[in-house]
């Protein structure tokens, strides 16, 4: 177990390394490259631009340069953001979108969590039909109805038409303000939760151990109790899934509710061309999900004792 | 019959989206008594087993009754029918391990009974629990508790669930085909350990199998089942020994009479020597990398137009043997075909060769292309073999191809779905034979295939093999098939050669201790072959 | 009912086997593609008089927005309106001016949308009395129109146009890349196999749309890049699929029959691989499509994928969030299409899906 979690560990570690430098030589291979900006630059940023780059040194070298920042934590001044480095936008946006993603993965995973497990139930009942449809309802949503035509629509209802919510900014992380963003995130989420959870779940009902359980006269709270311990394992699995569906729900969300998080940052250096901010957030998201993503994996191991034993054996 | 039956099946119906499949199934079982449900895969009669227990999912539709001590278990409120599954009526399943549950501990597991059915404390419930592994002989009960399925075997797995069913001490226990998933000799322990238990416990058994031959050694009565209804009832010997239904016949055909020996001397087509095959596993970046042998150091000969039965149980390495031959799998040693050393050649210099060389496999439905004509499929190794043949000529031949294994050569446009399992295997072989193969290996060619069809097959594999001179590689588990074709035999446990030697000294007297077990298991005997031969009737 | 009559009853159960899902796209496609030749707008007619228009089935300009044409001709001219009268498609009007109304005079006015250029019918008084034919431009813009003036209904075609073309596109290239890469993977197996998958896994780790993003970025937007970036990410699933399919069929008793038959690899994953892992594929396809729209939608409503002119439906719904308050048409007709395309395929491919599965169910089970 130890020497599974370690392998993994360095695993994750060696993809950091690999998306590093897959970003850098991406951004070497543009044409032109990313420092014959049209705008004439400020000498200090400049200065501080070759003190990052090492521009005079032959691509190699400049790309341990950039590995030696990377470690002690610097990703250098922003082009587009010219008063700030590209740290000092990540100390204030990444705890938004962090804990943005956060929450919405909680609220997916509990009410997605909760309809799945309703909509699994199989019968003729008038419950079982309704949480069928419920899940059904939420996926279909999930899939016709992307992240950038709801939140609009939201903003229409609940901001301009009821005026109950703001329309946008963050003010702070007021509740009232995350309310629709939350949401926005984590209704695609939802979607997939719930219907992952019905369909493990089901499988699982249908699996001779649970025969066994009901041939034993077992109390219906017991076996829903075994099964549910086995139907979550899909969904753990998406978990690592779920982590960049929500960087990826986070731009839009972020971008349409003016919130100053990673998202919206990314964005607008990509659009600027802001080539040492968009490394930069490559850098840090792609570390978040190989975290998160190492997490589940772990988190795995340990809810399925076959999965620790066929590495180990 | 002044005693109540603890068991009443009356006019019992089952069915799924319009289809009957348990068809006015009626009969009795009292106190203490053993009764088999027998049939084909199919008859109905899991199905039947289910049904009493209301374990079938909620789509089937069954009508009827069955009677638990004068009540009806099929209208009995869920609340009460739990008072009686597991306690008064326990049962166990054919696949012990998806009949447990994989993320517990099999020691939970038992104890979950123990706790929620039969009121224990936690603690008094993994006591028992031990207890209960002791009884249905488990070494080391104490520490198996803390074992998840997985970690243990098919037998150990079976004797778990054996130990959940008897844990409330039950009155009846239904037994769904508790040893088909077993190897023969893992089998024989396990109904030992049913017998000892009902003898002890007073049990009453429903046992359910597909095998007349088991069923004898436990069962007073039968039933035997086919197609939904039970067709033939009665005491075991005498259904047994007399057998009215087409259907209780088809359960004990006989095998094709021991090949004849043939004491003349024939080339040698087919020697191997030292052959060895090792899998690696991986185990991760820092667990290091270990090597599993599953074939070692075998070594053996075949001559021409003979047959060799190699026969053991699953993981002996029979299969990756049949492989190696073919150099299927990598594998280290010598092999030598018609006087020529083939284990160092490479793909492109065994592709002559292939054609002298075929394989017909275990499984029918698999070993066919699904989205295949059989015609293209029969004639493949023509195109490989034969490219300039035009692609008439090469119908032409599939047809032939086709006819001499009795399938209608008109039907050769159809794919392999439209087929029944015999059929495929004919199909199969068809293809091995086109190519006119020196040696095939016939990888348990029969084993999937019910009794009745096993023997068809059986027979137009001798008839190929005295029509062509043929030497075959015959893999089987079944020591009735081997004996029915082999000339020599080798056992196999364990990637080992245990025995080899002629068919007659083998089967008459084995020397080795697992010979003998697998001898004992198959014709449940005691002796050699003669016991079996006499033992008909 | 004709079409029961037509048909044999064996192409009319055919018929009623093809979901409606699957009908709904092909609508979709057809309209895309040849609904533009119909629409009497091109898609980058600006309208300036017509901006933000409601939509309407009613051809405009309606009576009132005829008068207030007329009524801005007028004082345009400096002239008074003596009398009107609308004969559906033109105005008869009579103009009283202190100016000279003539031809030179109707020629230098500036172009409208909404009326054509106006013809003397009388002139009296040294044409200071003037009778007017104002020809009505009759348009209809069923979606209404968008902040420039532009049809919707022809621009949401177009842009459908553009969306539907990417997403196969990128669909193909992901196709193409993940089958060869998966099947290679699969059948090779051991090591091989190990270090493919583990730079899938790798790629993987990446959240796509920041690759996509930096790719479009880095290489400037272009048509065609956007489709090679996003097929480029999105075989990725696509290998996994085909590498798990290979690595099941390969341990198929007839892929070992072939070996033994002394078949080549290629022929084997050319003869019975691909064509038995064809189902599952073609049927992630139709899933991946959805996908791979959406994301074009999302890179195009960032600001990052298709460049005016022309639009995607991405593009359309982003000015639909802009204009949210006010109109709402802008955000909902976009959105419909979007929304009916992804889910129609969406629904297919789980129609697909299923069909396979059973298929695979039924190769299994004995025929009766």
């Amino acid at each position: 177990m130890p020497q599974r979690a370690l392998a993994r560990i360095l695993a994750a570690a060696a993809t950091l390394f690999v998306v590093i430098a897959l970003s850098f030589f991406l951004m070497r291979l543009a044409p032109g490259g990313p420092f014959d900006s049209e705008r004439p630059l400020d000498p200090k940023i400049a200065e501080n631009l070759r003190r990052i780059y090492r521009l005079d040194l032959p691509l190699w070298r400049q790309f341990l340069f950039y590995l030696q920042s990377l470690a002690q934590g610097d990703f250098g001044p922003s082009l587009h953001w010219r008063d700030f480095s590209v740290n000092e936008l990540f100390a204030h946006a990444l705890p938004i979108s962090m804990r943005l993603g956060a929450e919405a993965l909680s609220v997916a995973l509990l009410v997605g969590g909760a309809l799945g497990a309703i909509g699994a139930s199989t019968g003729a009942g008038l419950r079982q039909k309704l949480g069928a449809f419920a899940v059904d309802a939420a996926a279909l949503i999930g899939v016709i109805l992307p992240a950038f035509v709801i939140a609009p629509l939201m903003q229409l209802l609940f901001g301009l038409t009821w005026r109950i919510l703001p329309v946008g900014g963050w003010e702070d992380g007021a509740w009232r303000n995350q309310i629709l963003p939350v949401a926005t995130l984590a209704l695609p989420q939802i979607a997939i939760v719930a219907r992952l959870m019905q369909t493990s779940l089901r499988d699982v009902l249908a699996e001779p151990h649970i025969r066994t359980l009901r041939a034993f006269g077992l109390p219906p709270r017991h076996i829903y109790a075994h099964a549910l311990r086995a139907a979550i394992l899909p969904t753990l699995s998406y978990l690592g899934l779920a982590a960049a569906n929500l960087l990826t729900g986070s731009v839009i969300v972020e971008t349409i509710f003016g919130i100053p998080g990673m998202g919206r940052y990314f964005v607008d250096g990509a659009i600027g061309r802001d080539y040492t901010l968009v490394m930069g957030t490559v850098v840090v998201v792609a570390a978040l999900v190989i975290a998160f993503n190492l997490l589940v994996d772990l988190a795995y191991a340990w809810l399925d004792p076959r999965i620790a034993e066929s590495a180990s054996r | 019959m002044s005693e109540p039956p603890l068991l009443e099946f009356a006019n019992l119906c089952v069915s799924y989206g319009g289809r009957r499949i348990v068809d006015e199934v009626s009969f009795t079982l009292a106190r203490g008594e053993t009764a088999a449900l027998v049939g084909a895969s199919g008859s109905g009669k899991s199905q039947t087993a289910l049904a009493a227990l209301r374990l079938l999912p909620p789509q089937v539709r069954t009508s009827g009754r069955v009677a638990f001590e004068g009540e009806d278990l099929l209208s009995l409120p869920e609340r009460r029918l739990n008072a009686i599954r597991g306690r008064r009526v326990a049962m166990i399943f054919q696949e012990p391990m998806s009949a447990l549950d994989p993320l517990f501990t099999v020691g939970s597991q038992i104890a979950a009974v123990l706790r929620l059915q039969a009121g224990f404390s936690r603690g008094q419930a993994l006591t028992r629990a031990a207890e209960l592994l002791d009884l249905v002989g488990i070494d080391a009960p104490k520490e198996r508790l803390s074992a998840f399925p997985h970690q243990l075997s098919g037998g150990q797995r079976q004797r778990v669930s054996i130990a959940m069913a008897i844990a409330c001490e039950p009155d009846a226990l239904i037994a769904d085909e508790p040893t088909t998933a077993l190897d023969v000799t893992v089998a024989a322990r396990i109904l030992d350990l049913l017998g000892e238990l009902r003898a002890r416990l007073g049990l009453a058994m429903i046992f359910i199998s597909h095998d007349l031959q088991l069923v004898r050694r436990l069962a007073s009565r039968v039933y035997v089942m086919d197609a939904g209804r039970i067709v033939e009832a009665g005491a075991t010997e005498a259904v047994f020994c007399n057998p009215q239904h087409s259907a209780t016949q088809g359960l004990i055909v006989a095998a094709p009479s021991p090949r004849a020996r043939r004491p003349d001397p024939a080339p040698e087509i087919l020697r191997a020597e030292n052959l060895s095959v090792a899998y690696r596993r991986r185990g991760g970046w820092f667990a290091g990398r270990s090597e599993v042998k599953v074939l070692d150091a075998v070594t053996l000969s075949l001559k021409r137009g003979r047959t060799l039965g190699v026969v053991g149980e699953s993981g002996a390495g029979k299969s990756t043997l049949g492989r190696a031959i073919l150099r299927l799998v990598p594998a280290s040693g010598a092999i030598c075909f018609e006087g020529r050393d083939i284990g160092g050649l490479d793909e492109t210099g065994m592709r002559p060769l292939r054609r002298a060389m075929q394989m017909v496999f275990q499984d029918p439905y698999g070993a066919l292309s699904p989205r295949m004509r059989i015609g293209d499929i029969v004639s493949e190794g023509l195109l490989i073999h034969e490219p300039a043949l035009s692609r008439r000529a090469r119908d032409g031949r599939a047809a032939q191809a086709l006819e001499e294994v009795s399938i209608d050569p008109a039907r050769r446009d159809r794919r392999p779905r439209e087929f029944s399992g015999g059929q495929r295997q004919r199909i199969a072989i068809a293809r091995a034979m086109i190519l006119r193969p020196r040696l095939v290996v016939l990888d348990e060619p029969t084993s999937a295939l019910d009794r009745a069809t096993q023997m068809d097959i059986l027979r137009l594999l001798r008839d190929l093999q005295e029509a062509h001179g043929l030497a075959y590689v015959l893999i089987s588990h079944d020591l009735k098939t081997i004996e029915a074709m082999a000339d020599d035999i080798a056992v196999m446990k364990n990637g080992c050669i245990v025995e080899q030697g002629p068919a007659a000294q083998i089967l008459g007297s084995p020397r080795d201790p697992y010979t003998r077990s697998l001898m004992q298991a198959a014709f449940d005997t005691h002796g050699g072959r003669q016991d079996f031969s006499s033992r008909r009737c | 009912m004709s079409r029961f009559i037509l048909l044999s009853p064996a192409r009319a159960a055919l018929w009623r086997r093809i979901p409606a899902s699957a009908m709904l796209l092909v609508l979709i496609a057809l309209a895309c593609i040849f609904g533009p030749l119909f629409t009497s707008h091109p898609f980058d007619r600006v309208y300036p008089d017509y901006v933000l228009a409601p939509p309407s089935l009613e051809p405009s300009p309606n009576a009132s927005e005829a008068r207030d044409a007329v009524e801005e001709l007028a004082a345009r001219l400096g002239a008074k309106i003596v009398s009107m009268d609308s004969t559906g498609d033109s105005v008869a009007a009579k103009f009283s001016s202190d100016r000279t109304i003539d031809a030179a005079a109707l020629a230098a006015l500036p172009r409208s949308d909404r009326i054509g250029p106006p013809r003397i019918n009388s002139s009296g008084d040294g044409g200071q009395n003037v009778g007017l034919n104002i020809p009505l431009l009759r348009t209809v813009f069923p979606f209404g129109a968008d902040a420039n003036g532009r049809d919707l209904l022809t621009r949401t075609l177009i842009a459908g146009r553009v969306s539907l073309a990417v997403g196969l596109l990128a669909s193909l290239v992901a196709l193409v890349i993940g089958v060869l890469y998966g099947a290679i993977a699969g059948y090779a197996g051991g090591a091989v196999d190990a270090l493919m998958m583990r730079i899938v896994e790798i790629i993987y780790a990446l959240p796509f749309i920041f690759f996509v993003i930096v790719l479009v970025m880095v290489f400037g937007r272009h048509f065609v890049l956007i489709f090679i970036a996003i097929g480029a990410v999105e075989w990725l699933d696509m290998a996994r699929i085909a590498r798990g399919q290979t690595l099941a069929l390969k341990e198929k008793d007839y892929v070992a029959a072939a070996r033994a038959l002394g078949a080549s690899p290629a022929a084997i994953i050319r003869r019975h691989i691909l064509p038995n892992a064809s189902g599952p594929i073609i049927a992630y396809l139709t899933l991946l499509l959805p996908r791979v729209i959406l994301l074009e939608s999302f890179i195009s409503f960032l600001g990052l994928g298709v460049q005016e002119p022309l639009a995607s439906w991405g593009v359309l719904i982003a000015d639909g969030a802009r204009n949210i308050q006010g109109a709402l048409h802008l955000l909902f007709f976009p959105a419909l299409f979007l929304g009916a395309t992804l889910g129609a395929l969406q629904s297919f491919g789980q129609y697909l899906q299923a069909i396979f599965a059973d298929a695979h169910v039924g190769l299994e089970s004995e025929p009766r």
